[in-house]
């Protein structure tokens, strides 16, 4: 390792390059972060409608007494949350508010603070779609890969499933779910219709709580599963295919090493390359990329959380999701660039 | 004048040419197929479907699939086989606007980061970021409801606006690997403009690249367009394949066991989609000959 580093950053010239880079993509991180984030604060406050009319509009629909809406509460409600403000002076005070970690508090759960929503509702999105994406990913990598380097018998049955896999990859995963609700669920009742756990109970640590969690997850999982893994097995087979003409392929297999050892340290390592990079990047839209599947299985986690947010213009919450989202996928697009030169020596930061 | 020497070859036809593409390349062929056929289906549809039937209560209730209603009809009584004919080109509209937007706006802003690089480069990568790591979907919401109700080309090129990132991206380093080639230099050499270099030379090398990104930029589209309507975000009542899925989905169509209501919407999207992404793989093949060899 000491001496791989030495050889990155051999001479004092490169260390300079290095570190200039380095600050140079510190700086775009908080610029991106910051535009987004403006962009985030904006756009909801711009469009018409007002967020607490749309919400005593949504209690009094549910059937609730809400008051004349001229009694002057509604302005109370106004101030309360700082709405009535011009909005420079909003946008200056949200930057404060972040600045003490202070992020508000929910207008639809009043008055709840949105961090406890949010910390409520992360861990089961977290739990299902980072395994569900390492699953996907896993299982289509490696399809990908034995599609292309898998001799005899075998190869025909791979041959077979590439129309399969592609026909999957066409189903867009939501509505893949509404057919998994619709089969396993609805006429055969293997598995629950949706929510994240026996309604009504709070998730217990036993082996009954983990069997329960499983359950209810499996279907939402397999939704996601099956689409993402035709995707990176498609992406993979090509890969490899590419990968199986270069020169360096030909010579390990004239040097007359084992098949195994050509097909894994010479072919599948260099086709990996471009899968870390959308895994990584897969990775940092777990939060957002999960709404549509919570929703249709009725899944209690931050993406639900979100749409609802967006529904009934709960400002604080929409915020402080889409600031955990941006600080995120930011965070993911920056680490990218760190590391990637790391796995591919061939390429360099150029210092423009 | 010079006068040519020897024979002259004869101009390819554009027909010849097409077929000389779709021979070998089953990929496309089928693609291009499925797609025809759903085009058929609304062709056809708006001249021998009764589209009344799509209004409220013009058909009974939730009738399974039958002589008279071939795919059944809704619990609000609509006839599905109406709304599919309604809905298919609004939804195939949406992807096409979008499409053609994020193709158009990435391969100006990819030529253009790539070619003058610099200070435009700079700028252009901070905003494609910015667009790339906010949730647009989510905020396609609030800007849609600035905009009459039921505006489907609205929302079409509003996702075409947001998503033009990754096209302006690759063909970003395209340009830049293929600025320092000998024939663009031999370009340059012999007095040839920017302009001319960008639209004579640089552009026919990514012609088959840019058509699969159009294609894979119109099933994003839609892909887009349906997530939201799904979720009941879109513009409202816009009669789309996706608001279909969402009025089954709010009437408990899964759960009633309405198979046929939410069920043939579902399989015209997946026709749809599987003809976008075989087309966009075909042409894959074309731009990058090393795929060939397989399959």
């Amino acid at each position: 390792m000491k001496r791989f580093v030495e050889l990155r950053l051999g001479t004092d010239a490169n260390r300079v390059m290095s570190v200039i880079y380095l600050l140079k993509r510190v700086g775009l991180f908080f610029l991106v972060v910051w535009l987004g984030v403006t962009i985030n604060f904006f756009l909801p406050r711009l469009a018409p409608g007002d967020p607490i009319q749309e919400y005593l509009g949504q209690l009094a629909q549910a059937g609730m007494f809400v008051g004349d809406p001229s009694a002057g509460f509604v302005e109370e409600y106004r101030a309360k949350f700082g709405l009535d403000k011009p909005l420079w002076q909003q946008y200056v005070n949200y930057w404060i508010d972040v600045s003490q970690l202070n992020f508000g508090l929910s207008v639809v759960d009043y008055p709840v603070e949105v961090t406890r929503v949010i910390r409520v509702a992360l861990p089961w999105t977290l739990g299902l779609l980072s395994i569900a994406t390492m699953i996907g990913f896993f299982i289509g990598t490696l399809l990908g890969a034995l599609m292309v380097a898998v001799p005899g018998p075998w190869k025909r049955l791979l041959d077979w499933s590439i129309p399969i896999v592609m026909i999957v990859h066409s189903i867009p995963y939501f509505l893949l779910g509404i057919m998994l609700i619709a089969m396993f669920a609805v006429t055969w009742a293997w598995f629950p219709v949706g929510s994240g756990y026996t309604l009504g109970e709070s998730p217990e640590f036993s082996l009954h709580g983990l069997f329960t969690l499983a359950k209810h997850a499996f279907l939402p999982a397999l939704s996601l599963v099956a689409v993402a893994a035709g995707g990176w097995a498609i992406v993979m087979r090509s890969m490899m295919v590419i990968v199986q003409g270069e020169d360096y392929v030909q010579m390990s297999r004239a040097m007359g090493l084992k098949s195994w050892r050509v097909f894994y340290s010479y072919q599948v390592r260099n086709a990996l390359l471009p899968q870390i990079t959308f895994l990584a990047l897969s990775l940092g839209f777990v939060v957002s990329g999960s709404a549509l599947v919570e929703v249709v299985f009725s899944y209690p986690g931050i993406g639900s959380t979100l749409i609802d947010a967006i529904t009934v213009k709960d400002l604080p919450l929409l915020q402080l999701i889409l600031l955990v989202v941006i600080i995120v996928v930011t965070l993911f697009l920056v680490l990218l660039d760190v590391i990637y030169p790391l796995l591919d020596p061939r390429i360099r930061h150029e210092t423009e | 004048m010079v006068e040519q020497i020897g024979t002259e070859i004869p101009p390819i036809s554009l027909t010849s040419r097409f077929s000389r593409l779709l021979s070998g390349n089953l990929l496309l062929l089928l693609g291009l197929l499925l797609i025809t056929a759903v085009v058929s289906f609304t062709v056809l549809g708006y001249l021998f479907v009764d589209l009344e039937l799509a209004r409220l209560n013009a058909a009974p209730l939730a009738q399974p699939p039958s002589f008279e209603h071939w795919f059944g009809t809704d619990a609000v009584g609509r006839s599905i086989l109406a709304l599919l004919v309604i809905g298919t080109p609004k939804t195939l509209l949406i992807g096409l606007l979008a499409g053609v937007c994020g193709i158009t706006i990435g391969t100006c802003l990819g030529f253009f980061a790539g070619y003058v690089r610099g200070w435009a480069d700079t700028f252009i990568r901070i905003i494609s970021d910015v667009l790339f790591v906010i949730p647009i979907l989510f905020l396609l919401v609030f800007i849609i409801e600035y905009f009459p109700v039921g505006a489907v080309w609205i929302m079409g090129i509003v996702i075409g606006l947001l998503s033009w990132m990754g096209t302006a991206r690759t063909v970003r380093a395209q340009v830049l690997t293929l600025r320092e080639r000998a024939f663009i230099n031999m370009a340059r050499a012999s007095g040839a403009g920017t302009w001319r270099i960008i639209s004579l030379e640089l552009m026919p090398n990514l012609t088959s690249y840019l058509a699969a990104s159009f294609v894979q930029a119109v099933s994003g589209g839609i892909l887009f367009s349906i997530g939201l309507e799904v979720l009941g975000l879109g513009p409202a009542n816009s009669q789309t394949l996706g608001w279909s899925i969402w009025w089954a989905n709010d009437y408990g169509a899964v759960l009633r066991g309405f198979w046929w209501w939410w069920g043939s919407p579902v399989v015209m999207i997946v026709i749809i989609f599987l003809g976008l992404f075989l087309t966009s793989l075909g042409l894959d093949r074309v731009a990058n000959p090393r795929l060939r060899g397989t399959s």
